[in-house]
């Protein structure tokens, strides 16, 4: 008999501990897919509500790439505010924050737990309370400034930009070096924890939000100069 | 599960009060024993003509009406025959559920908390048996014998009803209450059942013994087989007969107890009759994977099974701890396949 694939053995091993949902081999020659019941329920044993929802998985690149997933139910609104597209796709995570999961490499069982469910949870709790439970990044590019200010511990975008530089050109300074931050500290002593956890994203998303953020400052900058120009001529 | 919530608390309760914790609260202090009005109020904690309130709700959303006016050994679809000669063939499932490790608990408690702890197991157990429709035919100490199925109710039904039952009931013994007793240095508490089905031509209602010394049971190969099935499950295990195996279409819930590693071919049948041809397979059934598929239950994050009872009762902030491992972000056309 032939052994089981990765995926196969975790789909086996998900289904046990979830058996409301039922694996679809062939969704396309790409994608399999598991469709089953999200039961949102707390610690303390209490239920609230259940989604319907899809798991699209890679079948050639899996565990290394992050499961797609679509609320088919149409229980949450499409809308941006949601997190959820128009066809039912959740925004799970900051992309970032995934791509480096699916670099280390997945397991369904543990991906459902700490990224499927809390989302749909969060979901139920904003609805109730108004908020999400632990804040939401900001949309689009907005999103991806907030990731890097809240991961390195800074706001100034010009430090970041060195530092996405510094991390996708290989050219991190020394463990006795001055840190890329401006402190005057030894590197070891300051961020280089949090810089080298940057070594773990794709040096194409490195390169391409090295850019967007160079537009960015740019954009900013002569926004503020306009607006200055404007102020003086008034 | 939290619908024994109540059930649990008279242990808990039971166990706080028990000789063993007074001596242990302070060396040199007087020893205070329970008093009698606080052992009624531990022991009547859940009324045995009420179940218990989340008990109640989650009963109330499985829309099934409990009868409480029950007596061990009436079943009430054959009542009409006791003290009688006649006798009524009618379908029965039969259960055997046994509390294994229990006398463990004597080694550390007194005897009343003994009397309140086997009293806590036993109400869960026949309250748990009412709502899914059961009768209770007798009682020996945490064991318990129950029939599924009346005169108003389809043979397949009353096999569904069997296994809801036995599933919650196993999940409460191997769960919460085990999980207790062991924070109280009791281990080992497990629970063991057996089920079978005796269909009518195999089944034989009648009055059984003389006078009140009598009980209304069934005489039937099935139901002797129940009780045998129950010693042949493991610790946490249920093993039930073909004919409720045949009753059930799914077939993942259920192993032969061949197959397991210390059992061999000769395990296959629970019993035989090699002239008639007759040969009575015996099944492990997998209550766990059984009672998550349930409509009644949810699963949580862990993958545990939850009682749906009706919203409402929920306090929102309980969801916060796994809401708030959830960030989220939105960048239109990047999460599709």
């Amino acid at each position: 008999m032939k052994e089981k694939t990765k995926l196969e053995r975790d789909i086996d091993g998900f289904c046990e501990v979830y058996p409301s949902f039922k694996y679809y081999k062939n969704y396309n020659k790409k994608f399999c897919h598991l469709i089953g019941n999200l039961d949102v329920c707390d610690l303390e044993g209490n239920y609230y509500f259940t989604f319907r929802i899809k798991i699209y998985l890679n079948k050639d690149k899996y565990p290394y790439s992050i499961p797609r997933i679509q609320e088919i139910t149409e229980h949450i609104k499409r809308t941006n505010e949601n997190h959820i597209d128009e066809e039912g796709f959740c925004c799970l995570d900051i992309e970032h924050i995934l791509e480096k999961e699916s670099r280390k490499g997945i397991n369904l069982t543990t991906f459902y737990k700490n990224k499927v469910y809390p989302f749909f949870t969060n979901y139920i709790f904003k609805k109730e309370t108004g908020d999400y439970a632990n804040g939401e990044y900001a949309h689009f590019f907005d999103g991806v400034i907030q990731y890097y200010k809240e991961e390195l511990g800074i706001d100034d975008f010009k430090i970041i930009s060195n530092i996405i530089s510094a991390v996708a050109s290989n050219s991190i300074p020394e463990r006795n070096e001055l840190c890329l931050c401006g402190s005057e500290l030894k590197i070891k002593q300051c961020h280089l924890i949090k810089i080298n956890s940057l070594k773990s994203l794709s040096k194409s998303r490195l390169i391409s939000d090295l850019i967007n953020f160079e537009k960015f400052v740019n954009t900013n900058y002569s926004n503020q100069f306009i607006s200055n120009k404007q102020k003086r001529t008034l | 599960m939290k619908i024994y919530n109540d059930y649990l608390q008279i242990i808990k309760d039971a166990v706080e009060s028990d000789a063993s914790n007074q001596i242990y609260k302070g060396l040199g202090s007087p020893v205070h024993s329970r008093t009698n009005e606080q052992f009624k109020a531990i022991l009547n904690r859940v009324e045995s003509k009420e179940i218990a309130s989340e008990m109640k709700m989650f009963s109330e959303g499985l829309g099934r009406p409990i009868n409480y006016n029950q007596q061990l050994g009436l079943h009430p679809s054959f009542a009409h025959l006791k003290n009688t000669d006649n006798v009524e063939e009618h379908y029965i499932v039969s259960v055997f559920i046994d509390i294994k490790g229990s006398t463990n608990l004597f080694k550390k408690f007194d005897k009343e908390t003994n009397f309140l702890i086997t009293n806590a197991i036993i109400k869960a157990g026949i309250h748990t048996a009412l709502i899914f429709g059961g009768y209770i035919h007798r009682l020996q100490g945490d064991g318990m014998f129950l029939y599924f199925g009346d005169k108003n109710t389809e043979q397949k039904k009353a096999v569904e009803l069997a296994l809801q039952m036995v599933s919650v009931y196993t999940h409460f013994v191997t769960n919460d209450l085990k999980e207790y007793l062991m924070s109280q240095g009791i281990e080992n508490i497990g629970v063991r059942t057996g089920i079978d089905l005796g269909k009518k031509e195999d089944v034989l209602w009648g009055n059984s013994g003389i006078g009140e010394i009598s009980e209304v049971t069934t005489c039937s190969l099935h139901t002797s087989l129940a009780s045998k099935m129950q010693s042949s499950a493991l610790r946490n295990g249920v093993v039930v007969g073909q004919y409720v195996k045949d009753e059930i279409l799914a077939e993942d819930f259920f192993s032969l107890v061949c197959n397991r590693p210390d059992k061999t071919e000769s395990d296959r049948y629970i019993y035989r009759i090699d002239d008639r041809n007759f040969y009575y397979s015996q099944y492990d059934f997998n209550w766990e994977k059984y009672l998550k598929k349930q409509s009644f239950v949810a699963i949580d994050s862990n993958g545990n099974p939850v009682v749906k009872l009706p919203s409402g009762v929920n306090t929102i902030s309980a969801l916060k701890p796994v809401a708030a491992i959830n960030k989220p972000y939105f960048n239109e056309g990047k999460n599709k396949t």
